[in-house]
């Protein structure tokens, strides 16, 4: 196959389907507990769900393609495909809200989760495994204290 | 007068939602430049392949979702914040 998804891409999409899948159960308890839910909001969920996943793995192959190119046609490539997902996600949520089986707000809140997915998976890996690397600030002090050591 | 008032709402909500598109842009261009440097990048290391890609979907994500704020935002403004605000106006008046 020409077009193989990458094993990086396709690990973080699957992280992020998982949370994703995790994430839409609270959101059926919080309208169940306002006594809201109906079908629309399990729909809306797995549509706005759905959509997330879709898009993530979207800006995965978009990053993969990128980095075979040149800086120019990276450029290119990435701001096509931020407007042409932009676009995408725009149409899913007007169809959710133009179409009554289906919850806006259900459908809105999955699309918000690969962020917070993203952000709560590097924390927690920055925990477990502390980088080598030090920070920049404390590369310059470390530096600066040789440098007066050997004054 | 109820025109006027109607009037008003919606237009508010269609500049709201004009205006809130306007964050649609930035990640854009960010996620380019970023990009970009990432080939460089991998240009310098190719090694390091795996690592930058993990990282920039990371970064890529995070900067999208600015975009995607503005697009919930102006989509709820166009679809369904008219209806609440006619409705408040409404039972304000009466009607």
């Amino acid at each position: 196959m020409k077009n193989r998804i990458d094993p990086t891409v396709r690990r973080e999409t699957g992280h992020v389907a998982l949370w994703v899948a995790v994430s839409i159960l609270p959101v059926q308890a919080v309208f169940l507990l306002l006594r809201q839910w109906d079908y629309a909001v399990l729909l809306g969920s797995l549509l706005g769900g759905a959509t997330a996943i879709f898009n993530f793995l979207l800006v995965g192959l978009m990053i993969q393609k990128a980095l075979a190119q040149t800086e120019k046609q990276a450029k290119n490539t990435v701001r096509l495909s931020q407007g042409g997902r932009l676009l995408l996600q725009g149409m899913i949520l007007v169809l959710a809200a133009v179409l009554p089986c289906f919850n806006i707000w259900a459908a809105a809140i999955p699309l918000l989760v690969p962020r917070v997915a993203v952000s709560v998976r590097a924390k927690l890996e920055a925990k477990r495994n502390p980088s080598p690397d030090r920070p920049a600030i404390g590369w310059e002090d470390e530096e600066d204290e040789e440098e007066d050591d050997e004054d | 007068m109820l025109e006027l008032a109607l009037g008003i709402i919606l237009g508010g909500c269609a500049v709201g939602a004009g205006l809130a598109m306007i964050a649609g842009v930035g990640p854009g261009i960010g996620e380019g430049n970023a990009v970009a440097k990432a080939c460089e990048a991998i240009g310098r290391q190719p090694e390091c392949k795996g690592d930058v890609t993990s990282t920039m979907i990371t970064g890529c994500v995070i900067a999208e979702t600015t975009g995607l704020y503005g697009l919930v935002i102006a989509i709820l403004l166009i679809f369904v914040a008219p209806r609440q605000f006619v409705n408040i106006l409404m039972e304000s008046i009466g009607k």
